[in-house]
């Protein structure tokens, strides 16, 4: 019996470290994933589901940027204030925070949800202009629960390059990675 | 360890790693600044500042030939990449290694953050920070202490700038001088002389067709290098009916004079011998008008002059000096151009004379493809052209004053004299002594840490500014500067510091801030009319559709300088050079760092130098068959002694040296200014002799002789040749070239 | 054989008109995150430069003369760096440009070994910025990390930032749109940047009239994008000096050159 075990274990051993590198992209696809990231915390608890349903904006109404740039943006508080100004901040502690930060002129750190690496370069005029909607990448966000905003798509190379393929859009590498 | 506890071990670490890491990635999301990408919503969104997305500002830069137009690409608040601005009429969208470099200047490592005053020693470089409020209470003390005997030194200043110093040397009842290279203030009164001008000339190359350079660095780092080169280029690519044709004349092959078609080399000052000598073939052979000559060569005869009688002393044939004639006097309009070491000899104003003079006759003086002389600035009260430096000489009186306790505040602002000037002017000393002394440098250089107390000032890219360039474009013109972004540390301008010392003097100036400044004299431009903006009537949308273009400036009044015949008489002289060495030895100005007022900036440091293709370092140019016969190759050390010290550097075997003379690059030798420059290389102006030129007294720094000997040690010398392993097919000759079209 | 490609970025370098002054080489420094080559990087022979001012000498003193030239990626239609990389880092892409991705790049060096112009750099350090210099960089362009290689893109942040603008604005792209950082800079307009497909280009048309134009090493067969314009020589040296050389291995020897047209 002893005898049988001894190479047994010295096998499975040898399994589990030739798994590691399988593992290793088996958690890279699926427990490390864009997508299977929790919600951010984020410094005001920003409701857009209130903006888009409720009052009815539309994404480029505050992410000027989309239909003209690489960047979508977020919007400068003076925008937000806009509107907010005449609104009530009274038991609205996220609201107060806005108010708050633009009163002492304070910035606004967001936690950034979409985050691609360095050498890769998109940008969202193109993808808008060739009739694409905020929502084949990011999702309903008008749904997400305030300041919970994930990421609901892969974003990542074999991502995008599908989807490329699929609309004939150019595949080169120099197209994003410059 | 036993072999199944290790296997273990790696087993339990392979699995751990995965683990770990995994629960290490998990803590991503949580929002914690330390290991989350963020995103700022600014507070403010002005109309002109755009999240991810570039702008182009115009502004202009005081560093190059006193005015040149830029644009800026500011992403984010932050500035990028610098270029010519396409509109103004020096750059027309071209720019310098140089004016590139500013980012740098501006996000420079080790810019001082906020004021300083001196913690130990004078010189030791050890300060203590202050405030702003406190220093300011300081130097009002010092101002009101100082009044009646203050010096400002400053380098060039023109326009708006110049304005406020001269309100402000009223007010306090101060002297101001300004530091710039010597050879510019031989070359001004050149001007003065031949041309009776008191600006710098504009050469139309574009036009030309024959253009005979006596030693100016015209392509590099001499009076206005695009503007010039722009001409280059309009001039070689036959802009003026056909290809133009250069010849250099001069003891260098400079990184200019590789461009011209023909280099005749000829002893160090011997220029102006040459010169006269080409102008009397011209008369003799009559080729040009004979009374024209004696007028303008008035008070020289040039039958003593004639080319068997000056080639031996020039190292040249005869033959040589009747061909430049003919080919001179032949191939109209033809320019004729001297400058850096031709005026940096103790005859460097004879030589720059009878040089410029020789324009007159071929008549190509204010004509067209000729020397366009430049005019007045438009507003001569509040907008002042550049004034010339003080020489070498002028500065002796002013470090005694300093010496003696006659000069009670000593101010500095972008000038490092204590650098730029040879110790014998015993600068360091002086201010060393006792005299109160502010500097407004953003660098701890060598005068800086001489100073009191340090204002750091604004750099071109955070400031406001008209300035006149000098040279200009040979109508009038006005460059406008403004702040492309906020200021990156906590520094003030140079002009508000000014216009508020000059209130504490008691002096009353129109102005409050150098802004308003810009914005009242830009109004006044406007009611002076002309220029390039027309049919705009709002003084708002005038002043914004200036800050636009960039500046000012009206092509109509291109005629208006009228050339006057040559006043002055300047005699006729041959170089005199200090020391018993056997070799010239002549400094250089190089492309990048020039006379080592930028060698902070680590672009400029890093970019080779176009002959050699050094970078980095100090080294001493030496013809290869005088370095055989020295028993030195490149990288051996060598020591070189003049009367007035000696130093050792590195041998570089340059096969179009002359072989007796000695070739050292100016710029290195910091003692401290910044990481990139400090201690590093040596610098020229401390072994060169204080000779000085003859009439206008600028420091000679071209007439010193020195001697060479090998000193046993070797390093290697930093440069951009051989990096690049290439391989000669032996029946292919170097660049093929061939005749003219 | 290279696909027909709807534009062919290419560059013409008049050799009459460059001066050395080298604003092209901080220019294109500045542009593209290139970092600082400090003393220790030239010593070693390891400094980037993606456009570099080689000079010449023909001559020795007094009949000498300097030669300048400035050499950036030649973007050659048969790229001797492409076959030899085994991830596909240097490949064609396709505009035609000869192009390095980054991200792919392991570091095995053959491209550079294979490349006779020399124009390919290995990243032998992390590049190494001050704090405060870091504000200058590109967003642009990636900064390159250790092991890789990297080269003249012409620009190619530029290129695809044009193209974009003209397709949102419904056009196809025009001579003079945009250009490269070196050709920006040049004050005597020496390089000239531009679609050699483009007909009426400033570049397809010095390239059709010019008869000074030659490639660098065009007897390779690769076909660089980068033509350029001899200088002429109106004053030659005499005869006798005209082809001497040094023999001392520290000099740059020169590269030949063959007319072509």
């Amino acid at each position: 019996m002893g005898r049988i075990i001894k190479p047994v274990i010295v096998v499975v051993i040898l399994l589990l470290v030739l798994a590691i590198p399988a593992l290793a992209v088996v958690a890279r696809s699926y427990i490390l994933a864009p997508v299977a990231q929790p919600a951010k915390a984020q410094p005001i608890a920003f409701p857009h589901s209130i903006h888009v349903n409720v009052v009815g904006l539309d994404c480029t109404f505050c992410h000027r940027g989309a239909t003209t740039q690489a960047d979508s943006t977020v919007p400068a508080l003076q925008l937000c204030m806009g509107c907010h100004a005449i609104i009530p901040t009274t038991d609205r502690p996220q609201l107060e925070k806005l108010v708050n930060a633009f009163n002492s002129g304070t910035p606004i750190n967001w936690t950034r949800v979409h985050q691609l690496p360095d050498h890769v370069h998109f940008v969202h005029a193109m993808h808008i202009n060739a009739g694409f909607n905020c929502a084949t990448c990011h999702g309903d966000v008008a749904s997400m629960a305030p300041g919970a905003v994930v990421q609901v798509r892969d974003l990542r190379m074999g991502d995008c390059i599908t989807c490329h393929r699929e609309n004939n859009a150019p595949t080169d590498c120099s197209t994003c990675h410059y | 360890m036993r072999r199944r506890d290790f296997l273990k071990l790696v087993a339990a670490s392979g699995a751990g790693a995965v683990v770990f890491t995994g629960c290490d990635l998990s803590q991503f999301g949580d929002g914690d600044p330390k290991r989350e990408f963020q995103i700022q919503s600014a507070v403010d969104n002005p109309q002109d500042f755009a999240l991810g997305r570039d702008l182009w500002y115009a502004t202009a830069y005081s560093g190059v030939s006193g005015g040149s137009g830029l644009i800026v690409r500011v992403y984010e608040g932050r500035a990028k990449k610098v270029d010519g601005n396409p509109d103004y009429p020096l750059n027309m969208g071209r720019s310098t290694a140089l004016e590139q470099s500013l980012v740098q200047e501006l996000y420079h490592p080790d810019r001082i953050g906020g004021p300083l005053k001196l913690k130990g020693d004078r010189g030791s470089g050890s300060y203590s920070a202050l405030a702003w409020d406190e220093a300011q209470n300081e130097f009002n003390s010092m101002i009101t202490a100082g009044k009646g005997s203050t010096l400002l030194i400053t380098g060039p200043v023109s326009g708006s700038e110049a304005a406020v110093v001269d309100q402000f040397t009223k007010a306090i009842g101060g002297q101001h001088v300004t530091y710039e290279p010597e050879e510019r203030i031989v070359l001004r009164e050149a001007m003065r002389r031949v041309f009776g001008s008191e600006h710098l000339p504009a050469f139309d190359l574009g036009n030309a067709q024959f253009l005979l350079n006596f030693g100016a660095e015209f392509l590099n780092d001499w009076i206005s290098p695009v503007h010039l080169s722009i001409g280059y280029g309009a001039f070689r690519g036959g802009a003026g009916g056909k290809r133009g044709r250069y010849w250099h004349v001069g003891p260098q092959l400079s990184a200019t004079a590789a461009n011209a078609d023909k280099w005749v080399y000829i002893n160090p000052g011997t220029e102006g011998l040459v010169a006269l000598s080409m102008a009397q073939v011209m008369t003799s052979q009559g080729l040009v008008d004979k009374g024209a000559a004696s007028s303008i060569y008035n008070g020289i005869s040039l039958d003593d002059y004639s080319p068997d009688k000056v080639a031996s002393k020039a190292g040249i044939s005869a033959d040589q000096i009747t061909e430049m004639a003919k080919t001179f006097a032949g191939s109209k309009p033809a320019i004729a151009m001297a400058g850096t070491s031709a005026a940096a000899h103790t005859n460097g104003l004879f030589n720059l004379t009878a040089v410029y003079s020789l324009n007159y006759l071929v008549g190509s003086v204010g004509a067209k493809g000729g020397v366009m002389l430049n005019p007045d600035s438009p507003l001569p009260d509040v907008l002042p052209n550049m004034t010339s430096g003080t020489s070498f000489r002028d500065w002796k009186p002013i470090v005694d004053k300093i010496k003696s306790g006659g000069t009670k505040l000593v101010l500095v602002h972008d000038a490092n004299p204590v650098y730029g000037l040879p110790p014998a002017v015993g600068l360091k000393d002086a201010l060393g002594a006792g005299t109160k002394v502010v500097s407004f440098s953003n660098f701890l250089d060598e005068t800086t840490t001489q100073a009191d107390l340090v204002l750091p000032t604004l750099v071109t890219l955070e400031d406001w500014g008209l300035h006149v360039p000098d040279p200009g474009p040979g109508y009038p013109t006005i460059a406008l500067q403004q702040p492309v972004v906020k200021p990156f540390v906590d520094a003030k301008s140079f002009v508000d510091l000014l216009i508020g010392a000059a209130t504490t003097a008691g002096g009353s100036l129109p102005w409050k801030t150098n802004e308003e400044l810009v914005r009242t004299v830009v109004g006044q431009l406007q009611k002076a009319g002309g220029g390039n903006i027309t049919g705009v009537d709002d003084p708002k949308e005038y002043f914004v559709t200036v800050q636009g273009q960039g500046g000012w400036w009206d092509t109509s009044k291109a005629a208006a300088a009228a050339p006057k015949a040559p006043s002055k008489p300047t005699n006729a002289a041959e170089p005199k050079f200090d020391g018993n060495g056997e070799y010239y030895l002549l400094p250089y100005p190089t492309n990048s760092l020039s006379y080592g007022e930028h060698s902070h900036l680590p672009w400029l440091q890093a970019l080779p130098e176009p002959i050699s293709t050094n970078v980095w370092s100090t080294w001493v140019d030496v013809n290869t068959s005088t370095a055989k016969k020295l028993g030195v190759e490149t990288g051996d050390i060598v020591k070189l002694t003049s009367s007035a010290g000696s130093v050792e550097v590195a041998v570089y075997m340059n096969p179009s040296a002359p072989t007796d003379v000695l070739l050292v690059p100016f710029g290195q030798g910091h003692v401290i200014f910044s990481r990139y420059a400090e201690k590093r290389g040596e610098n020229p102006f401390t072994f060169i002799a204080a000779q000085t030129e003859a009439e206008t007294g600028a420091l000679a720094w071209a007439a010193t002789k020195v001697s060479i000997k090998k000193a046993n040690k070797k390093v290697r010398v930093p440069r951009l040749e051989g990096s690049v392993p290439a391989y000669q097919l032996e029946e292919f000759p170097i660049i093929e070239v061939e005749a003219a079209e | 054989m290279a696909q027909a490609v709807a534009h062919r970025w290419g560059m013409t370098i008049d050799l009459d008109l460059c001066t050395g002054c080298q604003a092209c080489v901080v220019s294109c420094q500045a542009e593209n995150n290139i970092p600082i080559n400090t003393e220790e990087n030239f010593q070693q022979r390891r400094a980037i430069e993606w456009i570099r001012v080689e000079r010449y000498w023909e001559g020795e003193f007094p009949n000498v003369k300097a030669r300048y030239i400035p050499v950036p990626c030649m973007m050659c239609e048969n790229a001797p760096c492409e076959p030899v990389c085994p991830v596909y880092a240097s490949y064609h892409t396709d505009q035609g440009l000869n192009f390095q991705v980054y991200n792919r790049c392991i570091g095995t060096r053959y491209c550079s070994v294979n490349c006779h112009w020399h124009v390919r750099f290995f990243n032998f350090w992390e590049p190494k910025w001050p704090d405060s210099l870091k504000q200058q960089l590109n967003p642009l362009v990636a900064v390159r990390s250790r092991g890789v290689m990297e080269k003249c893109s012409f620009c190619i942040q530029r290129i695809d930032h044009a193209e974009q603008s003209a397709k949102l604005q419904g056009r196809d792209v025009k001579d003079g749109d945009f250009t490269t950082a070196c050709a920006q800079a040049c004050p005597t307009r020496a390089i000239v940047f531009g679609d050699l497909n483009n007909a009426d280009s400033e570049v397809a048309k010095t390239v059709a009239s010019t008869k000074r134009g030659y490639q660098l090493l065009a007897d390779l067969g690769t076909n660089p994008a980068v033509v350029y314009l001899k200088k002429i020589d109106a004053d030659p040296l005499p005869e006798d000096s005209k082809h001497k050389y040094f023999d001392s291995s520290q000099y740059t020897r020169a590269k030949e050159t063959v007319a072509v047209g």
